[in-house]
């Protein structure tokens, strides 16, 4: 039975499209931040979206991956939406967005070391119980290796999957862009982390930026997906047998929504091209 | 303390504050028993959507314009007439195969609204939305009636014994109590009959915080068919919020729609919708941030 589903991230601009195309849309992926200081009224509308499809709720700004604890106060927020809408699963980012009582207003990459994989532990196990069920955590883009790292990227985050409740979100863009900007290969990297752990992709595009001999693909999700994200996303569907949820995110410099349902139908056709390729992991049978 | 001993003018507010009391208790009792968790339905469909807002007329005013926006009827003045080429066989719904029968030949726009066939087209939409819970069905309608003769038959009974005693004891000047048992009647069944039930309202104002987007970009709404944005703009909110020069033809063929929605845009009626947070660019998802404080920026 293939279950896998295909979805986009839910954005007022693409509303009239994505609600009159529920036959081809699986999931919609909302934005949990948008709506923590909104009224149980206004948050209703959410309700109702997930009365027509399912919906999960992405947060951007706890700031997991940090020594310091996430607030409370956000974390019942989370609790509290995700008890109103029911959401199939609610997702984070492993990244540090504030310091010292300053936001820096990006998801940042922490420096990849025993302390931050611990900080980010501690906050998972206290999100879990707060809001009751433990997120599945996104790995972030990154324009700067993050200093004092003493291990790569893919030890760090199978690291915090293998030790914690949370399932892998799998970003191919964020993979992409980081391969390309600190030259590793992105499906060495795919290989590495835990594949029983991976549950849920997003896709997006971005764009190069700086200057020649010191340029950077920035993540910024106002592209098409670029062709080698596509090809990534067959190496996960090869590998990683259960379901996966795949979510398109667009957040500006909007196609039509043809278009965007077009990239859909062509994750499902790399994870359909994945699943012929499908090998049993070592140790089970075929 | 017995209040049918009251003197009358104290009567009177006593029977006042009762009334306030029924009307009120009615509201909050179809409130309650109305409520029900958010209904799946069709939102591909924008007549489903027109019929819960606004029933037949704006049903058929909606699917004119479709028919219209996609080359198959002609606006001239406040006549619609069917395109040449326009063949009920080319449509797919019977709103819109019977829309092009009717103007096979010249006609005003506003017929559509007296055309019986045309209504009946409609009536599949109003069992969809009765069977959602959305429009009161002949259960919810029969309770409805039961609540209200309840009050009725309180309002009534208690003004009626009044009126008995006072003539019991030789007083005449009962015609304010009849006055206000009449209004307070007259209001309690004003309220205990709204054409949508309270899911239905909830739905309805869910829909329209949904599409709050599309709403703010109508004057960019492309034309010709292309998207189905401008038919669920006119679904949504009606054929009155399809501004622009592109949609000019609505507000003559359609004159009331037109500034009914005028109305509603003055109200604000998409003030507090939190969705339109991340509508910029800028504050989407994990890429951008400010909504809802904190946010991290690119890179997730």
């Amino acid at each position: 039975m293939n279950a896998d589903r295909f979805g986009l991230g839910w954005r007022p601009r693409l509303a009239a499209g994505i609600l009159a195309n529920l036959d081809r849309i699986d999931i919609v992926e909302v934005i949990a931040d948008d709506y923590f200081r909104a009224s149980r009224h206004e948050r209703r509308p959410l309700r109702t979206l997930a009365a027509q499809t399912p919906v999960t709720l992405h947060g951007v700004s706890l700031g997991l991956a940090s020594a310091v604890p996430v607030e409370t106060k956000r974390l019942d927020d989370m609790a509290r939406l995700c008890g109103e809408v029911t959401p199939e699963f609610w997702s984070e980012h492993l990244a540090f967005v504030r310091g010292g009582g300053i936001e820096i207003g990006h998801l940042a990459a922490p420096p990849r070391t025993d302390a931050t994989i611990e900080g980010a532990l501690a906050n998972l196990a206290r999100a879990k119980q707060i809001v009751g069920v433990a997120p599945q955590v996104e790995n972030v883009a990154t324009l700067i290796d993050p200093p004092a790292s003493d291990r790569d990227e893919a030890a760090w985050l199978s690291a915090i999957i293998r030790n914690s409740e949370s399932k892998l979100l799998l970003d191919l863009h964020n993979l992409y862009a980081n391969s390309l900007n600190f030259h590793f290969n992105s499906k060495e990297f795919i290989e590495r982390v835990p594949r029983e752990g991976i549950e849920t992709i997003h896709l997006a595009g971005g764009k190069w930026i700086g200057r020649d001999g010191a340029q950077r693909l920035l993540d910024d999700h106002l592209h098409d997906v670029p062709d080698p994200v596509y090809e990534l996303l067959e190496e996960v569907a090869a590998r990683a047998p259960q379901p996966l949820t795949v979510i398109l995110e667009r957040d500006g410099n909007f196609p039509s929504i043809e278009s965007l349902l077009d990239q859909l139908d062509r994750a499902r056709q790399a994870v359909r091209r994945g699943r012929e390729r499908l090998t049993p992991a070592p140790g089970v049978a075929a | 303390m017995n209040p049918f001993d009251l003197p009358g003018p104290e009567f009177l507010l006593f029977f006042i504050g009762l009334s306030a009391l029924a009307i009120l208790a009615l509201i909050v009792t179809r409130k309650i028993a109305e409520r029900s968790a958010a209904a799946k339905l069709d939102l591909s469909d924008p007549y489903l959507i027109a019929y819960l807002r606004g029933a037949e007329p704006e049903t058929l005013r909606v699917a004119a314009v479709s028919l219209i926006d996609r080359g198959l009827l002609v606006a001239t003045g406040t006549q619609l007439k069917a395109a040449e080429k326009a063949s009920p066989d080319a449509v797919r719904k019977p709103i819109e195969k019977e829309l092009l029968r009717k103007f096979k030949r010249s006609d005003e726009a506003s017929a559509i609204f007296d055309d019986s066939r045309l209504r009946a087209t409609c009536k599949p939409y109003e069992e969809t939305l009765k069977n959602a819970g959305l429009l009161p069905s002949e259960a919810i309608t029969g309770a409805r009636w039961t609540r209200l003769l309840i009050a009725c038959g309180v309002l009534g009974g208690v003004a009626i014994v009044k009126i008995l005693i006072a003539l019991e004891r030789g007083r005449t000047n009962v015609w304010f109590l009849i006055i206000l048992m009449v209004l307070a009647i007259v209001v309690a069944v004003k309220i205990s009959f709204p054409r949508l039930t309270e899911s239905g309202t909830a739905m309805l104002a869910d829909l329209q915080n949904l599409y709050s987007g599309l709403r703010d970009r109508a004057l960019f709404l492309r034309p010709g068919g292309a998207t189905i944005e401008p038919l669920m703009l006119a679904a949504v909110f009606g054929v009155g919020a399809l501004t622009g020069a592109n949609f000019g033809y609505t507000s003559v063929l359609f004159p009331r729609a037109k500034a009914a929605a005028a109305a509603n845009s003055t109200r604000g009626s998409s003030c507090g919708s939190v969705s339109s947070c991340s509508s910029s660019s800028s504050c989407g998802s994990s890429c951008g941030g400010g909504c809802g404080g904190g946010c991290g920026g690119c890179g997730g």
